[in-house]
């Protein structure tokens, strides 16, 4: 009889994904689910990227530019000259392991290289061989190795396992920024011709028309149009945005994620209805018309490029200033690298002035750009909202940190002012897993392609698990968040993890609770779904007085436009 | 109930044994990290895995656990290792090794001191009680496996619906084959 192996020893035979060696001697796998698919070599040549070619990693071959050494080289030169911080990250680690558990990959995979100082060790092996004196006598004992073409492969697997979140740098006695390493590396690739298709597709898009789907004026328009619709069939309320009008004080530039995907597209009819509530002089444009920045995530003249339709159309438009919707890395881009890619200003821009409170956004002096979330919550502080929290009483809510806003721009008070306001039911989630140690939604920068789920579902394993435990304890069927990549890659997480809790925008959180005058008496919410508690019937002396007041207010609007 | 009995005694150190059976499956270099850490939030595969299988043990060996409970627990670990990029066998295999161990470290220590045919019969008869409620687990983890690697699939297809819903709308409207009573044109 043929001898079966016992079920202990087919377990013990079965190769797991990390075999037992030295860190370096470790090659990457490349098996489908665990990368994103590379970017067409048609989309990259059009964009200008050298060395575009044709690659597929799972493929031996990479076919790289026979001087490949050399460019990374030079590049690693040029950029350890440009970007003193990447001198300074290359140098000061001393591996002293405060960042290693910090990291939601990490925590997901226990990869010893998503441990955020591994994943830096991996530049910092190539930065010591060539560019320390130590690295060059010493080599491997120093902590260094030569280049060969395994090691781009790694490069490559893991800067496309970090999200730039910057949760590490945190814990970082030194600062050490991850995430900036991250995308120099990734930088690097692309001069190689090594690209991903998620990224490169909306790149290039936007480049087109301005938006990551590729989405033209006139289409853009009628979108806009249906969710003024649906506005209509929920309030009662017509709403007509101004697109590409000229001598609005405001511009407003949300990102598209908003206007053309579930569930952004609640958040953005919450915009429209609070603009037209209180009067707001803005417009929008078909141009402008994408706040996210994918060149980010490709490199920083990418993101330059890419970003500069914001001030060109604030000054066709002769806007004063801009109000940017709920999206995470557009404000990465706007707070950190703005005013240096696209400064100074146009000449028509003013220090942001909230029109209705008379708030001067001192900390937006520089940019005249404005985060929607701040601007509502000074609002609210000012009590210049009618609000019905009882609409949103359906709903357990907890509030999810985007590390942008949050982490790189300290935006932890405004939204749960608004959250407050606008909603009965608010639970926190765990301390460590919110405000500036928020866990990253495991899919930002990028990485939220569908083919790489199962590494998402990895990536986000540290949020999902704490917004488990406030649905499991505080009965949670909500978690809000300010970014629009979030409300992309939170509901796949949410359902593979917390089935039960759906995810949405603040601003839908404050569509639904927004008293508007005129309007009719509530029975749906934004997404159309009955009310648990629908507002009362009104008597109709009162409608009528309602009626009236609007109509004059829209009157005085016309005027003013 | 010897053997039960045992079981419960030494309940730490097997259950410690089968976890780490579950741990094998992470590299070495950071496997220290899921067994020390104790934080529910900060080690999150690691809560999974002690939780979980702390539920499932107390069910082997006949405790009274409300099958939901349980039913949950399986599906809470089996979820885990469905997306953690390893074989079906790697994922699920090791709740099988469960049975090694009460075999090794329970049923022949009890054995020896129990070497009398009628305390023999008894001890077998209670391992294979244990062994039915191991395969029942293995047989119920198979489905829940997956179930769970479809729901992965579905993921894929629904973000990609959800990612341009307004653009098939506004495509399907212009085709005509959305009916409307709003002339978007005007
Ligand atoms: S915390 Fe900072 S210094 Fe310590 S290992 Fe991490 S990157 Fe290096
Ligand atoms: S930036 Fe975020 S994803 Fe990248 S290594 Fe740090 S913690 Fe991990």
């Amino acid at each position: 009889m043929a001898k079966l192996p016992t079920s202990d020893q087919l377990l013990a035979a079965t190769p797991t994904s990390f075999p037992d060696k030295g860190w370096m001697e470790i090659k990457p796998e490349f098996t489908p689910g665990t990368y994103p698919y590379p970017a067409k070599e048609a989309t990259m040549k059009a964009l200008g990227f050298p060395n575009a070619h044709t690659w597929a990693p799972q493929d031996e071959d990479w076919n790289l530019p026979e001087n490949w050494e050399e460019i990374i080289y030079n590049g690693l030169k040029e950029r350890l000259e440009k970007h003193r911080s990447l001198k300074v990250f290359m140098d000061t680690c001393v591996r002293c392991g405060a960042c290693a558990d910090k990291c939601h990959f990490f925590l997901g995979t226990n990869d010893p290289k998503n441990m955020p100082v591994l994943r830096a060790e991996l530049l910092r092996s190539i930065y010591r061989k060539d560019f320390t004196l130590a690295g060059k006598i010493l080599g491997k004992i120093a902590g260094a190795r030569s280049l060969d073409k395994a090691i781009i492969k790694e490069l490559f697997s893991y800067a496309y396992q970090c999200t730039e979140c910057r949760r590490c740098s945190l814990f970082c006695p030194y600062g050490i920024d991850t995430a900036e390493i991250t995308a120099i590396v990734r930088e690097l690739l692309y001069e190689l011709g090594l690209g991903i298709n998620w990224v490169i597709e909306p790149v290039s898009n936007c480049n087109r028309t301005g938006n990551h789907l590729g989405i033209q004026p006139h289409a853009f328009k009628e979108i806009v149009e249906f969710l003024c619709e649906d506005i209509e069939e929920i309030t009662g309320i017509h709403i007509d945005p101004p697109f590409n009008e000229k001598g609005h004080e405001i511009l407003v530039i949300a990102p598209s994620g908003d206007i053309f995907a579930d569930p952004g597209i609640y958040t953005f009819m919450g915009y429209l209805m609070l603009f037209h509530e209180i009067g707001l002089d803005y417009t929008l444009s078909t141009y402008a018309s994408e706040g996210g920045n994918f060149g980010s995530f490709v490199s920083f003249d990418m993101a330059k490029k890419l970003n500069a339709k914001m001030y060109h159309e604030a000054e066709r438009l002769g806007s004063k200033w801009i109000l940017g919707g709920e999206c995470g890395h557009m404000w990465r881009v706007i707070n950190q690298y703005m005013a240096t890619y696209n400064g100074p200003t146009p000449a028509c821009m003013e220090v942001p002035k909230s029109p209705i409170t008379g708030t001067v956004f001192e900390n937006a002096s520089a940019t005249k750009m404005v985060h929607i979330v701040e601007f509502t919550a000074d609002l609210i502080k000012h009590n210049k909202l009618n609000l019905r929290p009882e609409r949103n009483d359906h709903l357990i809510t907890t509030w999810h940190d985007s590390c942008n806003p949050a982490r790189a721009m300290g935006c932890f008070e405004e939204p749960r002012s608004i959250i407050n306001a606008v909603c009965n039911n608010f639970v926190e989630m765990p301390e460590h897993t919110i405000r500036e140690e928020t866990f990253c939604c495991g899919s930002g920068s990028g990485l939220n392609s569908e083919e790489i789920m199962d590494l998402r579902m990895r990536g986000g394993l540290p949020r999902a698990n704490a917004a488990r435990w406030v649905a499991d304890h505080n009965n949670v069927n909500r978690i809000a968040c300010m970014c629009a990549l979030d409300r992309a890659i939170l509901p796949p997480l949410m359902d593979y993890w917390v089935p039960g809790v759906d995810v949405s925008g603040l601003h839908e959180l404050v569509g639904n609770a927004l008293i508007m005058k005129g309007e009719i008496p509530r029975t749906m919410d934004l997404r159309q779904e009955d009310l648990e508690y629908p507002d009362p019937e009104v008597e109709e002396d009162e409608i009528e007085e309602n009626g009236v007041e609007n109509a004059s207010e829209e009157q005085d609007n016309g005027g003013e436009e | 109930m010897l053997l039960m009995e045992k079981a419960k005694a030494d309940k730490d150190i097997l259950l410690q044994k089968w976890v780490d059976m579950f741990y094998k499956a992470y590299p070495l270099g950071s496997s220290g990290f899921v067994r020390t850490s104790k934080d529910k939030f900060t080690n999150p595969i690691g809560l999974i895995t002690q939780t979980s299988l702390n539920t499932l043990y107390d069910a082997v060996i006949g405790e009274d656990i409300d099958p939901a409970k349980v039913h949950s627990a399986l599906a809470e670990i089996v979820q885990l290792r469905a997306i953690q990029e390893m074989t079906p066998s790697k994922a699920v295999g090791p709740l099988a090794q469960l049975k090694t161990i009460l075999k090794q470290d329970a049923l022949s220590v009890c054995m020896k001191k129990n070497n009398d045919s009628k305390n023999l019969e008894k001890l077998f008869d209670e391992y294979f009680i244990v062994d039915s409620r191991i395969d029942a687990l293995f047989l119920m983890a198979l489905d829940l496996y997956s179930s769970d690697r479809e729901k992965v699939f579905n993921l894929r297809v629904e973000e990609v619906h959800r990612s341009q819903s307004q653009v098939v709308r506004w495509a399907k409207l212009r085709e005509g084959k959305l009916e409307t009573n709003h002339n978007t044109e005007g």
